[in-house]
């Protein structure tokens, strides 16, 4: 298993018209632009098409990242399943405010027999915790809340969740 | 004028045996660089993956801008959209898809009343050369370049 870099810049425009519905439009820039350079060059394309609109582009996303390179060439084993959830959910530096991280295909073999709570002392499972807390991840850009609040610990126990299959 | 959303979304797209698909999402400072977005992935891959067993397929680092500025027109409308196509060296085609065009700009006689740009339009020529002109900096899916000659009129579909 391992993590490549994504070709490109996937820009995403998202263009509300008077009564709020919204429609995109997509292109793509070279990964090789610095972020920066990205930003500017999306603005730019964005900026010459937003004359031909009557239209208001409201937002627009820069999207980077990694895949894969095993996939689909070495499938998930046989009892893999998106919809058994592992659930975590932390505590911020704000009070009241909580993050949930849904793990998708949990290990059954870290969840506690004769229920669903996930096994805190497990040491694979305390890594994942720790990680998550720490503030020292990435030079310091470790997980924080959609509002940009530090992680603090973990609340409650991590339980395993089935969702319902929308493909029956 | 576009400014940033509080945080970046981390997002970690997982696969299953059975093609079923899944979302988990974190947020990370917005000023994060890509470099350090990069070592956090990699940091949290490694204590994550033991935990599944399904596939983590890709990873996206998403930055979002927001405009809140400005209100859109009272005859916009999202019904309609421009396929713009372009060409390069009279044989790459590839289509840009504008979703509520300027009926302003549109032709108001002949056949393609309604359904084209008004190429004779001094506003729409300048607005067409500046996005050939823009279009320099993109790519297509594969990484070639885009092509930046425009196929005059577009379609309003």
């Amino acid at each position: 298993m391992a993590l490549a870099s994504t070709p490109n810049w996937e820009v995403s425009a998202t263009v509300a018209d008077r009564d709020k519905n919204l429609r995109s439009f997509s292109f793509n820039l070279p990964s090789a632009l610095t972020f920066a350079a990205a930003t500017t060059a999306a603005e730019t394309v964005i900026a010459a098409a937003a004359t031909l609109l009557n239209g208001v582009v409201v937002r627009y996303g820069l999207l980077g990242g990694k895949y894969e390179t095993s996939y689909p060439a070495t499938l998930p084993v046989e009892g893999s399943d998106v919809e058994r959830k592992g659930v975590f959910v932390f505590n911020t530096a704000v009070f009241g405010q909580h993050v949930k991280i849904e793990l998708p295909s949990i290990n059954n073999t870290y969840v506690v027999d004769g229920s669903n709570i996930i096994d805190q002392a497990d040491t694979d499972v305390a890594a994942f915790i720790a990680a998550v807390i720490d503030t020292g991840l990435g030079a310091g850009n470790s997980p924080v809340s959609s509002t940009g609040a530090d992680i603090t610990g973990i609340f409650g126990a991590p339980k395993k969740v089935h969702r319902k299959s929308s493909k029956g | 004028m576009y400014v940033p959303v509080p945080t970046m979304a981390l997002e970690w797209h997982a696969t299953d045996r059975d093609e079923g698909r899944a979302l988990t999402t974190m947020r990370l400072p917005f000023a994060v660089s890509t470099a350090d977005a990069d070592s956090v992935t990699t940091e949290l891959h490694a204590v994550m993956s033991p935990l599944l067993n399904c596939v983590i397929t890709r990873v996206g680092w998403r930055w979002i801008f927001r405009n809140d500025d400005t209100e859109p027109a009272e005859t916009g409308s999202n019904t309609q959209v421009l396929l713009a196509l372009f060409y390069r060296n009279g044989e790459r085609y590839d289509a840009f898809y504008l979703p509520a065009p300027n009926p302003d700009y549109f032709e108001t006689t002949g056949p393609y009343a309604g359904i084209r740009l008004d190429m004779s339009n001094p506003t729409v020529v300048s607005a067409i050369e500046a996005l050939s002109s823009a279009l320099e900096a993109v790519v297509t899916p594969s990484g070639d370049p885009f092509p930046t000659e425009f196929v005059a009129g577009g379609k309003v579909i």
